[in-house]
């Protein structure tokens, strides 16, 4: 099969040499310009809908208070609108709100991967996924963790096993000592949810958001499922608690609590690495290569600002069903660093799960 | 529940509501007749306009503007023969041929009627299966999503015109073609080329609207002239009234297909592209008498208007009820519900029941008050029926592109339109029917997703033990044993119309095409073979069917042009033809150099001046100023199109 290269780097190469003739701009003002701000998915569902929500609020943030429009951009399995924001002109007025999968997209073929470090990183947002059980499952019911932890093996809903998520889920029930019997192929997370509750899967990890507003009120509140545990953002020893999620363990004070001991060794890393890089920056708001380190900081500045603002926090709140955990420029610039330099152990044991559940 | 129905009722009637409603019904209007815009561009547009609205308003306005698209959408059906929107790709197999007998106001006429009948009905459907739409929605599961489709895709008889085998090779086209892109849970994508583009499969839009739209404009510019080949005046019994008078004569099969709308549109994933479909099948297979379908049949038309309305308010109970959207639309109205803090679930039949029934009420009243607006305007817009085809061509061809534009903004959209196009006329050409590849295209994927992840989800013995599984397998072996018999007694009719789909035309070339097609699938064989087990089992099915049906097809042709059957011409008009294909291809070669507007508008004053040979020249000034004012505002300003800009200066 024929491969059409993407030559990103040659693309960036002439972006940062354009950008670097052009004189630089001592002060930064958007007067009466319109900043695009492009999302790669579909519009409605979390990703569209932030992008939607930050459009309405960075101008005021910006100076010159510039129109922001929201832009849709979905396709080539997300690629489509990163690629395209990747080769936009870098002189602020195209922004990218990318679902940008970068854990996992070091796997991809290298004619298909994108150096998301030249990018003028601006921030992005975090998030959190809860795995939960149906009480009814294919293999007995479950009353509570201790009867989860009995099944001789559980039906997980995903989407594709080169997917984050499913190959977190896969890696917990691992170290769980539960045999996963994945069901991939559904064609969102909604997609699973639905087939959850026809009784198709047994278990299923979404958003923070979907099981606020969904799950909670719709499933576990009328004993159709339960809720087990979240993958917190790692720290030495352990995973940071969410307060959104007061009540539910994180995944290392599940597998503590319930196997003994603390989760180790290299599905363990995997785990870690992929909850940090995909949960720790689930959203990236960033600008193309050689975008004017002046407009990039103007950029990141007043994102900064809208994140703290109390409209923006409070319509983001509606949509995300808790409230935001922003990550700042230099906070996204480290993750973004983290992807780079993946360790190969890590790589080869996250390419072992997706062979081992790909059909 | 009568508390409810009226504090919904008096949520909508409350200023200023009701001028959100009349406004959302116009622009619904107006999305769902050019074809390529639809129900997901407008609700991209005006959702950031609601989130400082009032829920009711904000509803009234989103719902107001989606209900009633797939009622306007009939008008590009009707008048263009190209689907205004995915949910209305049956309606153009009689309802063009009814504007072109003249018929344009009768066809319409019966649309709107139907249309609102199925809106309504479906938003009281909306209201009625509320509290029990859990149990009806998880009733199916994945293996009977299967044989839905299953069944859906034997409709391929129904719409394959005078040749069965054909209708089954343009289907398998259909199907191979929703192989491309990732497979149901493998990491590889298929037949992808490396192009970026393909990997999450070929998008139904530049298919739907280069196989119909751009070879429709291609026949009618070859014409010279107006749509309708009858005058005005002479165009007997095809009023706006006999429209009417058609739909309430047909009243059962617009009943029927209300109902199948509602329970399609209940089941997530499945939507109004495949519904009409089923609905167009279904009025084919129970009508006694079926030798006018495709050729200007009214219940060819009922049958899908009266479905897709129904769609609509059906689709939102899963969203409403269970937080599951079924569809991209109903993700954007699901996203619409959190912004303005509600919960979809319980809390909207129990604390929200007045907002969930005002929008009921706001289905409801859009629907009937676009049709009753398009009623008012039908006489004037079935006019397009009369006028020059030259004056319509350009235009429409300007809307298909900005609609595949829109869609995905790059230039392989434009490609791929035109290489459907190509392929559209090229079917039209050979005397291939063209509905039977869409009708594979679009329920390919969904076989394939719901086969792999039911097999994945049940043993034998469930399926076994699920009555509601025996009875759909039940329903597909009957139907096909019922299709088989209707189809083969169809086909021994000698089509006597040659612009009906699948009509006989040239064997040598319709034997090229099955040659050309035989090769396709053999490489995609080939292809196929290395696969994980699930990535290559369906294209292995369609691909060994598809063989053996070309094999077939092209013998028969190659007989029947060795017996001399046809003493018609290869290809009508071929200069003409490529001259058309060749200002097209120009516009997109060129849109890169010198913009897209510009090569845009160039095309326009390029058809009018050498194809068209329009005169005043004042008129093809006007013509093109208005399509660059078109660009201009509408596309750029109001729905923020990006245009490519010129890289030769």
């Amino acid at each position: 099969m024929q491969v059409v290269r993407f030559n990103l780097g040659a693309i960036a190469a002439s972006v940062m040499v354009c950008s670097l003739a052009a004189p630089a701009s001592a002060d930064v003002d958007f007067s009466g310009e319109t900043i695009e701000i492009v999302f790669n998915t579909g519009p409605g569902g979390a990703v569209g809908l932030s992008a939607q929500v930050a459009a309405q609020h960075l101008g005021r943030f910006v100076p010159g208070n510039p129109e922001v429009i929201a832009v849709p951009m979905p396709g080539g399995a997300l690629l489509r609108g990163i690629q395209y924001v990747y080769a936009s002109d870098p002189d602020g007025l195209t922004l990218g709100w990318l679902a940008w999968g970068g854990s996992t997209r070091v796997l991809d073929p290298e004619a298909l991967r994108v150096p998301f470090h030249e990018m003028g990183i601006l921030g992005g947002l975090a998030t959190q996924w809860v795995t939960h059980v149906r009480t009814e499952t294919s293999t007995g019911s479950v009353a509570s963790v201790e009867d989860f932890l009995a099944l001789p093996s559980i039906r997980s809903g995903g989407i594709a096993p080169n997917v984050s998520t499913d190959i977190r889920t896969a890696a917990s029930l691992e170290l769980l000592g539960i045999e996963n019997a994945y069901i991939g192929g559904h064609t969102g997370g909604s997609d699973v949810l639905a087939a959850m509750r026809r009784g198709e899967v047994d278990l299923r990890t979404g958003t923070v958001s979907n099981y606020l507003t969904t799950v909670v009120p719709e499933m576990v509140e009328t004993g159709e499922s339960l809720p087990l545990y979240y993958w917190g953002q790692p720290t030495e020893g352990g995973e940071v608690a969410s307060p959104a999620l007061d009540n539910l363990p994180t995944f290392y004070d599940f597998h503590v609590a319930q196997v003994g001991q603390a989760p180790v060794g290299p599905t363990y890393d995997l785990l870690r690495y992929l909850t940090r890089t995909s949960d720790g920056l689930a959203w990236l708001f960033a600008a193309p290569p050689g975008t004017p380190e002046e407009i990039q900081l103007t950029l990141a500045a007043a994102y900064a600002e809208m994140v703290e603002d109390p409209e923006y926090i409070d319509a983001i709140t509606r949509i995300l069903g808790t409230a935001p955990e922003p990550v700042l420029r230099d906070e996204a610039i480290a993750i973004v660093d983290e992807v780079r330099n993946v360790s190969p152990q890590i790589l080869e044991t996250m390419r072992a799960f997706i062979d081992r559940y790909a059909r | 529940m009568i508390d409810s129905i009226l504090a919904g009722f008096a949520l909508i009637v409350q200023w200023p509501t009701p001028l959100y409603l009349v406004g959302g019904v116009l622009l619904g209007i107006w999305l769902g007749a050019v074809p390529g815009l639809g129900g997901v561009t407008g609700l991209v547009l005006i959702l950031p306009f609601t989130f400082s609205m009032e829920p009711a308003q904000a509803f009234a306005l989103l719902l107001g503007m989606f209900a009633p698209i797939t009622t306007a959408d009939t008008l590009s059906s009707v008048l263009l023969g190209t689907p205004g929107t995915a949910g209305s790709q049956s309606t153009v197999l009689d309802g063009y041929p009814l504007a072109q007998k003249g018929h344009a106001e009768r066809a319409l006429g019966a649309a709107y009627t139907v249309s609102a009948f199925g809106g309504v009905f479906g938003g009281l459907m909306l209201l009625l299966f509320l509290p029990l739409a859990m149990p009806i929605i998880m009733m199916l599961g994945t293996p009977d999503f299967f044989l839905l489709a299953l069944l859906g895709l034997l409709m391929v008889g129904s719409v394959s015109g005078a040749s069965l085998a054909k209708g089954l090779g343009a289907a398998a086209i259909g199907l191979l073609r929703s192989q491309v892109g990732f497979p149901v849970s493998s990491p590889t994508p298929r037949y992808w080329f490396g192009e970026v583009s393909l990997m999450d499969g070929v998008p139904l839009v530049p298919v739907v609207l280069g196989l119909f739209g751009i070879a429709e404009m291609l026949r009618l510019s070859l014409r010279d002239s107006s749509i309708s080949s009858v005058p005005r005046g002479q165009a007997e019994g095809g009023g706006l009234l006999d429209g009417i008078k058609d739909a309430f004569r047909h009243r059962w099969l617009a009943l029927r297909c209300a109902l199948l709308g509602t329970y399609i549109g209940m089941l997530p994933g499945i939507g109004n592209a495949v519904a009409d479909w089923i609905a167009y099948g279904h009025a084919v297979q129970s009508a006694k008498d079926k030798s006018q379908f495709g050729k200007g049949d009214i219940r060819g038309v009922i049958a899908p208007e009266s479905t897709n309305n129904a769609v609509v308010g059906a689709a939102l109970i899963p969203t409403l009820v269970l937080g599951i959207p079924g569809t991209g639309a109903m993700a954007i109205l699901l996203g619409a519900l959190l912004i303005h803090g509600l919960t979809p679930g319980r809390m909207m039949m129990t604390e929200h029941l007045d907002l969930t029934v005002s929008m009921i009420w706001t289905i409801v009243n859009a629907n009937l008050l676009a049709a009753g607006l398009l009623m008012l305007w039908g006489r004037q817009f079935a006019r397009a029926a009369f006028i020059s085809g030259h004056l319509i061509v350009p235009a429409v061809l300007i809307f298909l592109f900005m609609g595949a534009w829109l869609f995905a903004a790059d230039l392989m959209s434009w490609y791929m339109l035109l290489g459907f196009g190509v392929v559209g006329w090229l079917m039209g050409q050979a005397g291939w029917p063209r509905p039977p590849l869409v009708l594979g295209f679009v329920l390919g994927k969904i076989m394939e997703q719901s086969a792999v992840l039911a097999i994945q989800s049940y043993d034998l013995p469930d399926f076994l033990s699920r009555p509601q599984t025996l009875l759909l397998a039940a329903c597909v072996i009957l139907f096909l044993i019922y299709a088989t018999w209707s189809a083969l007694r169809t086909a021994k009719a000698v089509s006597d119309n040659p612009a009906q789909e699948g009509a006989a035309r040239n064997p040598w070339l319709s034997a090229a095409f099955g040659a050309a097609m035989l090769a396709l699938f053999v490489w995609a064989l080939v292809q196929a073979l290395d696969w994980s087990l699930y990535a290559r089992t369906m294209p292995l099915i369609i691909t060994v069917s598809g063989i053996c049906i070309f094999a077939f097809t092209t013998v028969s042709d190659l007989r029947r042009a060795a017996a001399g059957a046809y003493q018609g011409p290869l290809i009508d008009a071929p200069w003409r033809t490529l001259v058309f294909f060749g200002l097209l291809l120009a516009m997109v070669l060129s849109a890169w150099w010198i913009g897209q507007m510009a090569a845009m508008v160039s095309f326009v004053l390029a058809y009018l001046l050498f194809i068209g040979r329009v005169r005043p020249l004042w008129a093809v000034a006007l013509y093109a100023l208005g399509t660059l004012a078109l660009l201009s505002f509408v596309y750029a300003d109001v729905l923020n199109v990006r245009f490519l800009r010129a890289h030769l200066w």
